[in-house]
């Protein structure tokens, strides 16, 4: 049965979903529903996910917000026409009357200043005291000392007060922090923009290939060994490896590179990521939480779940902020009752009231973790994945940083360059034997060899030894085959090593940065075989830019110092740690630790972990594998130089963040409190209304939330 | 004379504020599986206890619309959750070092803790 409209259906009898695509002009949901009735079926809508519902709950509560601002603001401000000395003259005499105003300001006071009460009695049935409460217990008193002067003016007068509701303070201080709330929800929902984007990232459905048929069936349903067709301009759905074809790729999106890949049979591809030109099948290998989508969103989530040590100090203070500020406001009434001028009581309650609603612990409570999340997302959207605010903390005071040479400076594909015979064996001849010896190797040299020698027939080595640091060994085609480097030759004392003419080859190969290996045949040297790994392109510029930010860049690496000081200088790299062998790289960098410097590690992740935990920050270069995220502090997908120093500037510039809003938030509480208590007034007779104390309030965690997305800004 | 009673009165009430705020004892309350974690003007309970590297589930359910209960950040086991309001939401945790561990608001006012022991039992 055929509905029209209806471009694509899909069952799936296992999960009970259908999945119907139709144009909504030509027919309706009913019409489906009823199609699908008469085969037999109850069709029901599936709801909106939970984020969505939770969404638009949040857009409600926003329009609430701003519905009760606004109707308080515009009646506080009818109220301050009626009120206010030598404006109220001008108002009709209707709204000079505290009966008028006190029937103006009830329902605002009642109906916009709930939630204040709401939180206050919630907090009190706990011992436990908030914003709310604050604003509660001001606006509170505010309004019945004026419901008191409306309805006892003469009390008042007698008891020498002059007979002035205080209506407008309370209902515009409601109105004006109702709506510095409204600003900051809107505000503080941005922080958390990027998650949100890295979850919209992901492809909604797949177009699987299951006993020869194709079928665009729900992400959550795809399996792992499914094979999957990506048709030009659609998203990859998960992460595998293509079996057909071949295409161009976007992988901005998670990698941050901007420059499209190519990708072939046998290449891996990540999902999320956009195919732009061809077409290919690839087979599925990380489905739901295992994709590296999942993991980035994952990592992102816990580290703005994490606290950065710098917070512990606002976090001291917010924990008692609120009732020490109401025993502040009780002095203050007390003070001012017993020594301020007269009309005491007014001087007394208001400027209580003022000390309550100035004190903002919310800017003190959002200064370190709206930074820390606008800072983390940023950092995500560049390939960036930091794993814990304390790790973007400790990274701005980093003063060195050392490179595990291969992988992260280099490309690590070393290739062979240069093939030296010193006995009349042919070239082809020394790379078969050598790469004979190497096959059983799992050093990237060696595979450099065993790649040089292509189809070349490799025979077996009989007892074949690696010797850590030096090279190989073994016996091939019954002669004794010694390959490695200087040392090697010298220990096994190999005829020739020490030729004066050889060494010098040996350090003109090396001065031009080439790792150079000695083969040995029966005791005799009888050639040289010199690996050079290519520079990465971003290297250099990555180098000058972390230097840029005053750091000392190190090079570590197994190679000997010519060679290690020749690439050094082509990357414009000063410190050089040469011939470290793979276990003392650690110790390396509890070396640079013990003379006062912050270390970072950055590696690939895989084989330089216990460097990588030394380290005060380990950087896991060009992999997101498991591995190098659980090893590393901060993991680069991207395998681009330039990223550690834009991982460090980030650290630098959310730090700078931080400081400045707690800066603020400290200052603006340490200032202002005393200030509303009076502290001016014997000076310069200069008191704070209630109003501008809220109105300044509001604006307080604004700025401080609005600062924080400032740092999205930021060119890193 | 009012100024006095005004001052002996204020001296009181700062005492009682003290009192009321910063001189509460929360108990722990022992969770062996799992505990529901109700937000409302705070966390009840306030403190529980959890045997250490047993996986237990604290689900929070926010009746409070208050927004600055709507998320809730467990920093030494790296969770930070948005709590929907009249929604449940799972925390699954493994607690492998022993020690106090407080979790809180997203603007750090509103306190809990979490005691990991290791045996059940054990008084604070």
């Amino acid at each position: 049965m055929k509905v029209p409209g209806v471009s694509l259906a899909s069952v799936n009898f296992a999960s009970e979903k259908a999945q119907v695509q139709y144009d909504g002009e030509i027919c309706s949901l009913e019409e489906i529903r009823s199609a699908v009735k008469s085969v037999g079926y109850v069709a029901e809508e599936q709801q909106a996910g939970v984020g969505t519902k939770n969404k638009l709950e949040k857009l409600k509560e926003l329009k609430i917000l701003r519905v009760k601002s606004v109707v308080s603001l515009v009646v506080g401000l009818i109220i301050v026409w009626g009120s206010f000395p030598g404006l109220s003259t001008t108002a009709p005499s209707l709204l000079q009357q505290s009966w008028f105003q006190l029937i103006l300001a009830t329902p605002v006071q009642l109906w916009a200043g709930w939630d204040f009460y709401r939180g206050t009695l919630l907090s009190l049935k706990h011992r436990s005291a908030n914003m709310d409460t604050l604003v509660g217990i001001g606006t509170t008193v505010a309004y019945l000392y004026s419901v008191f002067i409306t309805f006892f003016p003469e009390i008042a007068m007698n008891a020498g007060i002059e007979a002035m509701p205080y209506f407008d303070v309370a209902v515009l201080v409601i109105a004006l922090i109702l709506l510095g709330r409204y600003f900051e929800a809107n505000a503080k929902s941005r922080t958390s923009d990027a998650i949100q984007k890295l979850v919209g990232l992901q492809s909604k459905t797949a177009r699987v290939i299951r006993d020869g048929t194709e079928a665009d069936i729900p992400l959550s349903e795809v399996q792992v060994g499914d094979v999957i067709r990506v048709r030009p301009g659609e998203k990859v759905p998960v992460d595998g490896t293509i079996i057909d074809g071949n295409s161009t790729l976007d992988e901005a999106m998670i990698t941050g590179e901007s420059i499209p890949v190519e990708k072939n049979s046998g290449d891996g591809v990540i999902g999320a990521t956009l195919n732009k030109t061809g077409s290919f099948t690839f087979k599925a290998e990380k489905v739901g939480s295992e994709t590296m989508l999942s993991q980035i969103i994952k990592l992102v989530e816990e580290a703005q779940g994490s606290k950065a040590p710098i917070q512990r100090l606002a976090d001291l203070i917010s924990a008692y902020f609120v009732p020490v500020v109401i025993m502040f406001s009780v002095a203050t009434f007390v003070v001012w009752y017993d020594f301020g001028p007269t009309p005491v009581l007014t001087f007394a309650i208001l400027n209580a009231i003022t000390v309550l609603i100035i004190a903002c612990p919310c800017a003190m409570g959002l200064a370190t973790p709206t930074a820390i999340m606008v800072g983390t997302g940023k950092g995500a959207e560049k390939g960036i994945l930091i794993k814990s605010a304390q790790a973007l903390e400790t990274a701005h005071k980093l003063t060195a940083i050392i490179f595990d040479k291969t992988g992260t400076l280099t490309n690590g594909k070393p290739e062979v360059t240069n093939i030296i015979s010193l006995g009349g064996l042919s070239e082809k001849e020394i790379v078969r034997i050598a790469a004979s010896i190497e096959k059983g190797s799992e050093h990237s040299l060696a595979e450099a060899i065993v790649r040089h020698a292509g189809g070349s027939m490799l025979s077996d080595a009989e007892n074949f030894q690696a010797i850590p640091g030096l090279g190989v060994e073994g016996i091939v085609e019954g002669k004794k085959i010694e390959f490695g480097n200087h040392r090697l030759m010298l220990e096994r004392t190999i005829r020739g090593a020490d030729h004066v003419g050889t060494l010098r080859q040996v350090e003109s190969l090396e001065s031009a940065g080439k790792t150079v290996m000695f083969l040995g045949i029966e005791g005799t040297l009888a050639a040289l075989v010199a690996v050079a790994d290519t520079v990465k392109n971003s290297a250099p510029e990555g180098v000058r830019k972390l230097e840029k930010l005053g750091l000392a860049v190190y090079m570590i690496t197994g190679d000997n110092r010519r060679t290690a000081e020749a690439i050094a200088k082509q990357l414009g790299i000063k410190h050089v740690l040469a011939e470290v062998l793979p276990q003392d790289k650690e110790s390396e960098v509890r070396k640079l630790q013990a003379s006062g410097n912050k270390v970072a590690m950055v590696g690939d992740g895989i084989n330089d972990a216990p460097a990588l935990a030394a380290a005060d920050v380990g950087i896991a270069m060009g992999s997101g594998t498991d591995v190098a995220i659980e090893a590393a502090d901060i993991t680069l997908i991207n395998k681009d130089m330039g990223a550690v120093a834009s991982a460090i500037l980030l650290s630098k510039k959310t730090m700078r963040t931080i400081k400045l809003n707690l800066v603020w938030a400290f200052s603006y509480n340490i200032l202002l409190i005393p200030v509303a208590a009076g502290l001016l007034y014997p000076f310069f007779h200069l008191l704070l209304s209630p109003i501008y104390a809220s109105a300044a309030m509001a604006l307080s965690s604004i700025s401080v939330v609005t600062n924080s997305l400032l740092l999205k800004r930021v060119k890193i | 004379m009012d100024k006095t009673l005004v001052t002996i009165f204020g001296t009181l009430l700062i005492g009682f504020i003290y009192w009321f705020f910063l001189m509460k004892r929360g108990k722990a309350v022992e969770v062996s599986d799992g505990l529901e974690i109700e937000v409302e003007g705070g966390y009840i309970p306030e403190v529980v206890s959890i045997r250490k590297g047993r996986p237990v589930t604290l689900t929070f359910l926010r009746t409070d619309p208050s927004s600055c209960l709507e998320e809730v950040v467990i920093p030494d086991f790296h969770t930070r959750r948005t709590l929907p309001l009249g929604q449940k939401v799972a925390i699954k945790l493994k607690p492998e070092t022993v020690g106090e561990f407080p979790f809180s608001c997203g603007m750090g006012m509103y306190h809990g803790k979490i005691i990991v022991t290791e045996q059940y039992g054990r008084k604070y």
